[in-house]
């Protein structure tokens, strides 16, 4: 690793360590937040050509810049054209790629030199939004973990979390044929009979099919006190929809555990850290995201891409420190809106119609797939 | 802030109006490229004196006659901003204006021409043409090339300097014809006799005197009223003026 | 509570304007609606409201047979001749500025369309000439030798005779993106001697109704036979109320309506459809010359810039040959000055947010290619997103975000490379016009290489968007999809000569 990598990880990790705490953003951490993302972002473009281009396309330059604000987000589909690392690609410890498409030329990727820095900024976080002051706990997991895929950085979330918060119960439910939801089942039993707390993590489309198989069996736990539901990253069309609500409700009903103790956390692979919900923190059930203090979102007016006021709903960009290897601020190409010093998260942004009889993207891609 | 975000190319810019000029870019918001070929030091002086005011500021040597060294220079402006948009072209083959010891018509070489040709007209049309391609991407550019206003009042016969200067004037019309198209405009700033700078030193104070009486505004134009008419014709407020000669010469020449 | 004072409570009056209110629908008279107010939108007079009927199955159903009764009373009646001469007369009343019903389009539809008034006022100028008398005898005689048949029958060159029906009820559904297309429709629909069922959109309901009221100043008991009604598409009830009355249906508009209409008319029913299609540029090194250069690119900017590419005639993308005066890249940034120029004559209409962003998608795809050293450049406006150009080395197609944005590609020779590249669109049946500019010795070439992959329509650049009277829509007919003819064959009318009893 060059030498400059290893000094921008040492005051990365130094910020985490700073503000790993603060709940609120004080002007030390704002000042201190906005000098850091401009210091990555000129190490970026002094390391990793495919980023200094296109800044430079932009006129956003690092001499040319007066804010963290006017740092050019990269467009997730630039993770998809090009190896956006400042290290040799080559040389990367790990690959995370996005997932959605069977083509693995099309996916995003996020190369992962070291993982000291993911490794804080995942543990100061989720100490923060999901533990609170509880150090450990049994934590099952139902959405695959590392040992099943190590390209993903959910999996790889999952695996951690039970490294640095589980009790020696903790344990991964999903296996190469799917849930092994009579052991789920049975750990859960444990637990309720033991009266110990519970700490379940997985993709929010895994729950689904988990609730229905409770229900077709007529299960029902009253987990201990202080267990907790974390939840991640919507439907995606791999289960079948349902409202938050229901969700979150049949969370009350069949595990026990009452809304304030769920979370939803946002993550992406383009991005090092992660943004949580307060629910667990504040003990008041919302659905605002927050991050911790390296990682900052900005509302993107959609006709300008510059930041829009407060309430304002745009495309959401993320300034991230932890992507000290990447690009420390991207754009995404989902909808959101400010409030309240947290974001709540719309959707994606939908494609454009045509007014009228004009081709349109949706129809031409249609019609080119028919032919394939 | 006329220029916030733009990035301006000034030629010459080590000493004189160049400097000035320089340096009115960067107070207005402008990032300068100071291009110099002889006098580092000067140049360096100008790129202090911007950055101690808050601008910002690099000094690029080149010689304006060589393409190649004016393309790179417009390329090393490109690659540290990413563009460019304003380009002044004031460099020239060092002249001294003295009214006792210039060249008559009858001794003036032809060589004393060329090089006056190469360094205002050659040297505009390289890196104008290096430039060019940086403005057509953006739908915009200004380009201002300094010529005199002894184009219009040849107060002394300076035969070689304000020939190759009439032609740089052509050339910025023709230039203006061209480039309309692609939202860059070209105009030329004529200043009359400009005192302060090393060329005007050798100009004797009886010829001073006689412009200043001839010159509604009665005085010599200093280094400061050229670069504001370059800001000028370098911000938006300029905008739809194209193929324009500007005097900046308190109306000693009108019309 | 203090009453505010006399002076304030009449300023505030004065600044609370009455909304204009404005019929957006035509009903035979007799039939009676409740009104709503289905939008707001500005004009430089204050602001206006559409109001729109209230409607359900049996309103649309009763609608629709009083059409068909009035129909039969008197529009049946009509010959050609009266038919193209009342249309006629409309169409002349709107060529002069100052008809009210052209002054109250030329007021209302920029704050209803978003569309830049001076562009609007243009092009609706020059589509109202398409129905001159001459206009419409030329396009009735391109589709039938005889236009006489419409009127009876008609003896033909094989012997015989023969005559066309139209349909009793023609429902159309009308597309909103370009004001006044759906004239033309109803025109033909008219001719076919047709009662005019017409669900118009409701992003652009007007022009239809008050040519309607136009044809009702020339003659009112035509007009009877026309109705307008304004509902959000999709609606299957109502769709499917008028699909049953009606025994031809036209559609106009993007392949998820054309879809959803298909799918509930009857097999055996007259379905005419005007489904998504795209149009190109094809510009050869020979408009490339420096005297030819300035108004190559003027003509093809304003073909992006009317209606702000939102018609099916506008270019998504260009082709520009080399070996012209310049590159292809530097034509990319002359056009792009040029729609530079063009937001200031005919400003861009707002966009919804995933209008503009897809836009700024499409802008970041390029430039991430650019940054990346690969063949392509964006030359976009700063800021927002009123005009893209987007240049790129290799031939290639693929559909714009629109809402002018351009794709430049270059290309060695448009027969080679362009005509290549356009082929899956083509075949696809999504290829309809393309603007040329080329030499004469080209034209014949290129247009036999293009009709083949399957474009419908060669024009000259600056004209993509007024398709000239007799066009083959679509590749179609106009007209003829409508008849159904009926013929007394060869030998028939002889033989009838002997059931005379004075037959010797």
């Amino acid at each position: 690793m060059r030498p400059e990598s290893a000094a921008i990880i040492r005051d990365v990790l130094q910020y985490i360590e700073r503000y790993g705490n603060s709940a609120a953003d004080s002007p030390a951490a704002e000042r201190d937040f906005g000098a850091l993302a401009l210091q990555l972002f000129a190490f970026q473009c002094e390391h990793n050509a495919a980023y200094r281009n296109y800044a430079k396309i932009k006129r956003k330059l690092p001499g040319q810049l007066h804010s963290w604000r006017e740092i050019p987000p990269m467009p997730i589909q630039g993770f998809k054209r090009s190896a956006l690392s400042c290290e040799p690609p080559e040389e990367a410890l790990a690959v995370f790629t996005t997932s959605g498409t069977t083509n693995p030329e099309l996916r995003g990727r996020q190369y992962h030199p070291t993982f000291d820095v993911w490794d804080a900024s995942m543990r100061t976080g989720f100490r923060r939004f999901v533990m609170g002051s509880v150090p450990r706990l049994r934590t099952l997991v139902i959405s695959p973990a590392e040992d099943l895929n190590a390209n993903s950085s959910l999996s790889r979330y999952l695996s951690q979390a039970i490294r640095f918060f589980g009790t020696d119960g903790s344990g991964t439910y999903f296996r190469h044929d799917g849930l092994a939801a009579d052991e789920l089942i049975a750990g859960l039993q444990d637990c309720e009979r033991s009266g110990e707390p519970v700490l379940l993590l997985g993709a929010t489309f895994a729950y689904v099919p988990l609730l229905d198989r409770l229900q077709e069996l007529d299960v029902r736990f009253r987990l201990a006190p202080g267990s907790r539901i974390l939840d991640t990253g919507g439907f995606k069309g791999q289960s079948r929809e349902v409202p938050m609500d229901w969700l979150y409700g049949q969370f009350e009903e069949r595990f026990g555990v009452p809304r304030s103790g769920c979370v939803n956390m946002y993550g992406m692979t383009e991005l090092c850290s992660q943004y949580y919900d307060d629910t667990l923190a504040s003990g008041k059930p919302t659905t605002l995201k927050r991050g911790p203090a390296w990682l900052r979102p900005l509302v993107l007016d959609p006709h300008t891409l510059l930041p829009a006021p407060d309430g304002q709903v745009g495309v959401l960009a993320h300034i991230d420190l932890a992507n000290w290897n990447s690009c420390v601020a991207i754009l995404t190409e989902d909808l959101g809106v400010m409030r309240d010093g947290g974001f709540e998260l719309l959707g994606r942004i939908g494609g454009a119609e045509a007014r009228g009889c004009s081709l349109a993207v949706e129809q031409f891609i249609r019609s080119n797939e028919g032919n394939a | 802030m006329l220029l916030q975000g733009k990035t301006a190319l000034v030629t010459g810019a080590s000493r004189g109006i160049g400097a000035e000029i320089a340096a009115a870019l960067a107070s207005h918001g402008a990032v300068v490229i100071v291009g110099y070929y002889s006098r580092q030091d000067a140049a360096e002086r100008t790129v202090e004196r911007i950055r101690a005011s808050g601008g910002r500021a690099r000094a690029h040597r080149a010689d304006v006659r060589s393409a190649s060294e004016a393309a790179a220079m417009v390329e090393d402006a490109v690659e540290h901003y990413g563009s460019i948009d304003i380009v002044v072209n004031n460099a020239l083959s060092p002249y001294s204006f003295s009214p006792s010891a210039r060249r008559t018509a009858w001794e003036q070489e032809w060589d004393d021409y060329r090089e006056q040709l190469e360094g205002s007209v050659h040297g505009a049309y390289n890196v104008c043409k290096a430039a060019m391609p940086h403005m057509q991407k953006q739908s915009s550019g200004r380009i201002i090339n300094i010529v005199t206003n002894l184009i219009d009042f040849p107060v002394v016969p300076y035969h070689d300097y304000t020939t190759a200067k009439s032609a740089l004037l052509g050339y910025t019309r023709n230039l203006a014809a061209e480039l309309g198209r692609f939202g860059i405009t070209v105009n030329a700033l004529a200043p009359g006799l400009t005192q302060g700078t090393d060329s005007s030193r050798d100009t004797k104070e009886d010829v001073r005197r006689d412009i200043i009486r001839l010159t509604p505004l009665q005085r010599l134009a200093v280094p400061q009223d050229i670069a504001g008419a370059a800001v000028l014709l370098a911000s938006d407020l300029a905008g739809f003026i194209t193929g324009q000669c500007l005097r900046v010469d308190g109306g000693l020449v009108m019309g | 509570m203090t009453a505010p004072g006399r002076g304030e409570g009449d300023m505030n009056k004065a600044i609370k304007q009455e909304p204009l209110q404005v019929q957006a629908y035509f009903l035979p008279p007799g039939i009676e609606a409740d009104v709503t107010v289905a939008a707001r939108f500005d004009t430089p007079d204050g602001p206006a409201e559409l109001l729109v009927p209230a409607l359900n199955e049996d309103k649309l159903r009763s609608i629709a047979d009083e059409l068909k009764r009035r129909r039969e009373e008197y529009l049946a009646s009509l010959t050609t001749a009266d038919v193209v001469e009342r249309i006629a007369a409309a169409a002349e009343r709107w060529l002069d500025p100052a008809y009210p019903h052209r002054q109250l389009a030329e007021r209302l539809l920029p704050g209803l369309t978003g569309y830049a008034a001076d562009s609007i006022r243009l092009q609706l100028k020059r589509y109202m000439r398409t129905f001159r008398k001459k206009e419409l005898l030329r396009f009735i005689g391109e589709e039938l030798d005889d236009p006489l048949m419409l009127d009876e029958f008609r003896p033909r060159k094989s012997g015989g005779f023969s005559r066309a029906y139209g349909p009793e009820l023609i429902f159309h559904v009308f597309s909103g993106n370009v004001p006044g297309v759906s004239l033309w429709s109803l025109a033909m629909g008219l001719v076919a001697r047709s009662a005019q069922l017409g669900k118009t959109s409701l992003a652009e309901p007007l022009m239809a109704v008050l040519f309607a009221r136009s044809l009702a100043e020339i003659d009112p008991r035509l007009a009877e036979a026309i109705a307008i009604v304004p509902w959000k598409g999709g609606s299957r009830e109502l769709e499917s109320a008028a699909i049953a009355s009606a025994d031809a249906v036209v559609v106009y508009g993007g392949g998820g309506t054309v879809e959803s209409v298909r799918a509930i008319v009857p097999a055996g029913k007259r379905f005419v459809a005007y489904g998504p299609k795209a149009s190109v540029a094809l510009i050869g090194r020979e408009a490339l010359t420096p005297d030819r250069l300035n108004g190559t690119v003027a003509r093809l900017a304003a073909d992006i810039a009317h209606y702000d590419q939102q018609s099916c005639m506008s270019p998504h993308c260009v082709y520009v040959e080399e070996g012209g005066s310049v590159d292809a890249r530097s034509f990319a940034a002359y056009a792009a000055a040029e729609l530079g120029r063009l937001q200031l004559r005919w400003p861009r209409s707002a966009l919804t947010d995933s209008e503009a962003y897809a836009i700024h998608d499409v802008r970041n795809r390029y430039w991430l290619e650019e940054a990346e050293g690969g063949g392509a450049a964006v030359y976009a406006s700063p800021g927002g997103t009123d005009w893209t150009v987007i240049y790129r080395d290799v031939p290639g197609f693929d559909v714009s975000p629109l809402n002018r944005t351009l794709v430049v590609y270059r290309c060695r020779s448009l027969e080679d490379d362009a005509v290549p590249a356009l082929a899956s669109c083509g075949r696809e049946g999504l290829l309809q016009t393309c603007g040329v500019a080329v030499h004469p010795q080209r034209l014949f070439g290129m247009a036999e290489r293009l009709g083949r992959i399957g474009a419908n329509r060669l024009c000259p650049l600056g004209t993509m968007l007024q398709a000239k009277a007799g066009w083959h829509h679509d590749g179609r007919f106009n007209l003829i999809d409508l008849l159904r003819f009926a013929d007394i064959e060869r030998g028939t009318e002889d033989d009838a000569e002997q059931y005379d009893p004075d037959f010797e």
